[in-house]
């Protein structure tokens, strides 16, 4: 459970009252009596740092530190309203607006209006924050108890703090303070004007909640009933208690004097350094990061730029007095691809080798021709080389001739020779025809290679 | 607007500014970096490339190119008359000789094609027409791929012949898929 905080100011020595868990404690800050208010401030950060549990503090003012008036709002536009309404209560008051800091509970067309000296409270303020201590709300101690009170007596009209430095009355609407009265004593409050006994029906319709001391008061002639609750000493402790709920954010405090110049800066203040502190680191990591990266880019880009320049400088080597093209790398690959194509090596295997470049049939011819018998027993009247046959016809004086023919034929080992169909001539001779065909494709040597250049 | 919430906001602002500038430049060197890596790369597949065409056009051609065939065609008569000169064949021999060119054909699923064309000669001896042969495809882009020697019919020729002569030469003519790079 969170300790929250409560800081009572006046002239005398401050009071810092811790709640938890529902149960108030005083702390003690070991403050001089007579120390000014910077080493109050910092003796109350001392306490509440110590305790790890945030430097947030509901400021609770003393009655007499207070100034209030009712005023009619009826009238009011909306906007700028609260302006105006701070004009209105200027009226009633012996200070400026200006020289103030004022806050307003408003109900059925009506504002109780309560300031406090500007020049007063801003040096409290100040020094807590400068000792890392938020002052959140800064109410008057009477109404944080009043606030408890009618928590406690839903039905309660009237509010009565009897406590030995004054006497605060609280005239409430359904929960809801209409006017608050203060008076250093009884017989100030005998000689006093109230509005308390203005409306004989009003005042006799509820409950008075008496806190303290009734001594001499004429309860009676405002309400038509008295509860007694709580003595002077607990006072501190319930205005605490209702202030802890403010700072949990159960409600609105009735009046909270943190407002304009005194005004919290919000919840998070109280790590507000350390946030401005990461957020500048973090700034700065962002801008370093971004001007790397950038650079680095750059540097990419330089990188890039000198290698499109090689390849550039690559073309020209390759291809002078051609247009540089945009895809250089593409133009190079088309060309070395039609290169290796003119050379014979586009995408052929050792098949395709064979096919595109068979072996000529000049070669077979030189090959046939040099085992053809010599003489003039025999004679040819046809030769055929078309791929992958021979074919022969001829004249001979003998048929051994053309047997001979063919065995040599086969002896070279590079062709597979059909048997000589021969028949006898009419005249003289026979005639004989036989097929050859190699047996490899590349079984003959090449009478001359034909190339490739 | 209060000014410390005012300055949570400029705070926040700003930062939402430098974390999106973050992101641009982060995302921009990350574009660079990319850019680096395939120049990178694309520089040292250029480099190779240019070694193979340095030395793809020192080792020569056997096909023509497809934009070089009506060229090739034309050449050959003169490739002809070269190899007769060369063979010592008077001109005599020319008023026989004919070139029928015939149309290409794709050899099976290769990027190549083969431009047939016909020699018809007359009246040739073995030796003229296989020194003819050799000059002309030797060191050349053309093949003899079919000889049919006919010994001309009648009276004795004297070991002349009427030569039909198939020589052809490869188009390097890859179709658009076999043409794909990369």
């Amino acid at each position: 459970m969170t300790a929250r905080y409560t800081l009572f100011v006046d002239d005398d020595p401050w009071r810092l009252v811790r709640v938890e868990a529902g149960r108030a404690q005083r702390v003690e800050t070991g403050c001089a009596e007579n120390a000014g208010i910077p080493e109050r401030a910092g003796a109350i950060a001392a306490q509440i740092h110590d305790s790890a549990v945030g430097s947030r503090v509901v400021v609770a003012i003393p009655s007499d530190w207070c100034l209030c008036a009712v005023i009619d709002v009826s009238e009011l536009p909306r906007t700028n309203r609260r302006q105006a309404m701070q004009y209105l209560l200027e009226e009633h008051l012996p200070l400026s607006a200006e020289d103030a800091v004022m806050d307003f509970n408003q109900r059925h067309g009506r504002a109780l209006g309560v300031c406090a000296e500007l020049d007063r409270l801003r040096p409290i303020v100040e020094a807590l924050r400068g000792a890392d201590v938020q002052a959140v709300h800064l109410c008057p101690a009477a109404l944080l108890a009043g606030a408890y009170l009618v928590d406690q007596h839903p039905d309660a009209a009237l509010i009565c703090l009897s406590i030995p430095s004054g006497i605060d009355l609280i005239r409430l609407d359904q929960q809801s303070p209409t006017s608050w009265h203060w008076f250093s004593s009884e017989a100030a409050l005998a000689d006093g004007d109230t509005d308390l006994d203005t409306d004989p029906d009003e005042a006799s319709a509820g409950t008075c909640v008496l806190f303290g001391e009734a001594a001499d008061l004429p309860i009676d002639a405002w309400v038509s009933s008295t509860t007694e609750t709580g003595n002077q000493n607990q006072l501190e402790d319930i205005a605490a208690i209702q202030a802890a709920r403010y700072l949990d954010g159960e409600a609105p405090p009735w009046i909270d004097l943190g407002q304009d110049a005194l005004a919290a800066s919000g919840r998070f203040d109280a790590v507000r350094k350390n946030m401005t502190g990461l957020a500048a680191a973090l700034a700065l990591f962002l801008l370093c990061t971004g001007v790397m990266t950038y650079w680095r880019g750059e540097r990419y880009a330089e990188q890039a730029e000198q290698l499109q320049a090689q390849q550039v400088s690559i073309y020209k080597e390759v291809m002078p007095g051609q247009r540089v093209p945009t895809s250089i790398h593409s133009r190079l690959k088309s060309e070395q691809r039609r290169l290796a194509g003119l050379g014979g090596n586009a995408g052929t295997n050792a098949t395709d080798q064979d096919v595109l470049h068979p072996t000529s049939a000049l070669t077979h011819l030189y090959m046939t021709l040099s085992v053809w018998p010599t003489g003039d027993r025999c004679r040819l009247s046809g030769i055929t080389i078309e791929p992958g046959l021979i074919r022969l016809n001829g004249e001979a004086a003998s048929s051994v001739i053309p047997e001979q023919f063919a065995a040599k034929l086969r002896e070279t080992g590079a062709y597979e020779v059909t048997p000589p169909n021969i028949s006898a001539l009419s005249q003289y001779g026979f005639s004989f025809g036989f097929l050859a065909r190699p047996i490899k494709p590349d079984a003959a040597e090449p009478l001359a290679t034909e190339t490739r250049r | 607007m209060k000014p410390e919430k005012r300055q949570a906001v400029l705070v926040a602002v700003m930062l939402a500014m430098l974390i999106a500038g973050v992101a641009w430049s982060a995302l921009r060197m990350l574009d660079h970096r990319r850019s680096a890596a395939y120049a990178a790369e694309d520089t040292a597949s250029c480099a190779q490339l240019a070694d193979q065409i340095t030395q793809l056009r020192g080792q020569g051609t056997i096909a023509a190119a497809s934009d070089q065939a009506d060229e090739q065609q034309q050449e050959l008569a003169g490739a002809v008359n070269r190899a007769a000169q060369r063979s010592n064949l008077n001109a005599e021999w020319q008023q026989g000789m004919r070139i029928e060119h015939k149309r290409a054909v794709r050899i099976d699923d290769t990027p190549y094609m083969r431009k047939p064309a016909l020699l018809i000669m007359k009246g040739l001896t073995l030796e003229q027409l296989t020194m003819l042969l050799h000059h002309l495809t030797y060191d050349s882009a053309y093949t003899a791929e079919q000889i049919q020697l006919d010994a001309p019919s009648g009276e004795d020729t004297g070991n002349r012949w009427d030569a039909d002569v198939t020589l052809t030469y490869l188009i390097y003519s890859p179709t658009p898929s076999q043409g794909q790079g990369r």
